[in-house]
């Protein structure tokens, strides 16, 4: 008890039950090392966008598009209302998120699992509408092969996408281990740094929308 | 272990010490707040797709104001949904530097591929 409450009043997670053993940051590992990932990630995604924004300029060897500016773009590829929508789902999956680790720290176990599978649900939503917007596209002759812009445009929505099908695995994981007791509100770190990655699997989706689907 | 032991070494944010439950209460209500913050800011962006409502001209500011409402979204995210205002400042430190490195060297990327000035040496 001494140690959790000078750890406590330092700030730091040392004395977690499951989080082992202290660090002179007062930082968990675990959490230390979350961090460090989505800062690698960082670059992952800086590549995939860079890349998509280098070939965004090769629009117009889409057949049926040797005309069309990137300025016409929205308005003849995106569903721009639609992509909202999935947007808006997203950020609203990241309050559930972090809802789900404030019941926890309070160990309200059925508020935490309610939140935690609505996370699942609207998560489950911005994938259903991404599969949706993948299908429309190659409806209209706009596959991964078609042109470079295309392979880009797959290659990165594709990576966020399966950034977010492993975040609901997780988080349906957690769900699981709640329900055999083993998510309580003294490692409520675990459920923490899985938020973590979800959130910013959100922030990395803000940057996608703005970047990708409405600058022109 | 009382809850408020409980809440404080949960957390790990040192203002939590003492306050328990009351903390994640107001928190909670933070976070309901950042929520619809984030929706509007999620629906100004989308206006910018109806040209045709704005004056004649406008839209030439579109690229400039969509990049000010991401960041403001990113920002609020990363600082309230990520807890990185109330954690240590290392992982505010260990984030940026993720952020900065992979701006810089993608900036420079793009940069040598002659990206702003038209089509420039992009590869086949």
């Amino acid at each position: 008890m001494a140690e959790t409450l000078t750890a406590s009043a330092e700030g730091g997670h040392a004395a977690h039950d499951d989080h082992g053993h202290e660090t002179n940051t007062g930082i968990t590992n675990e959490k230390l090392g979350m961090w460090l990932f989505l800062g690698s990630e960082c670059l992952l995604f800086g590549g995939l966008i860079s890349t998509f924004l280098l070939y965004k300029k090769k629009l117009d060897t889409f057949p049926g598009f040797e005309n069309t500016t990137i300025v016409r773009l929205g308005r003849n590829v995106y569903d721009i209302p639609f992509t909202s929508v999935s947007s808006f789902v997203l950020l609203m999956s990241s309050l559930t998120m972090v809802l789900a680790v404030s019941a926890l720290t309070r160990d309200d176990q059925r508020r935490m699992r309610t939140w935690l599978l609505a996370t699942v649900f609207l998560g489950a939503t911005f994938l259903a509408g991404q599969v949706y917007e993948f299908t429309a596209f190659v409806k209209e002759g706009l596959g991964f092969t078609t042109n470079i812009f295309s392979s880009a445009f797959y290659t990165l929505t594709g990576f966020h996408g399966a950034h977010v099908l492993i975040g609901i695995i997780i988080l349906m994981t957690m769900f699981a281990r709640s329900l055999q007791g083993k998510l309580r509100a003294r490692n409520a770190e675990t459920l923490e740094i899985a938020g973590l990655y979800w959130h910013f699997v959100d922030v990395v989706w803000v940057v996608i929308f703005v970047v990708v689907y409405l600058i022109k | 272990m009382s809850a408020e032991t409980v809440a404080t070494a949960t957390t790990g944010h040192p203002e939590h010490a003492g306050h328990g439950g009351a903390v994640h209460e107001s928190h909670d209500r933070t976070y309901v707040k950042i929520a619809c913050i984030l929706a509007v800011l999620t629906f100004m962006e989308m206006l910018t797709y109806f040209e045709s409502i704005f004056p004649d001209g406008v839209e030439r500011y579109f690229a400039v104001v969509l990049l000010v409402l991401m960041g403001t979204k990113f920002y609020l995210i990363s600082a309230y949904f990520m807890h990185l205002r109330w954690d240590k400042p290392v992982l505010k430190r260990v984030f940026m530097t993720g952020i900065v490195i992979a701006v810089g060297v993608y900036l420079i990327m793009l940069t040598a591929f002659n990206f702003w000035n038209g089509p420039g040496v992009m590869p086949h």
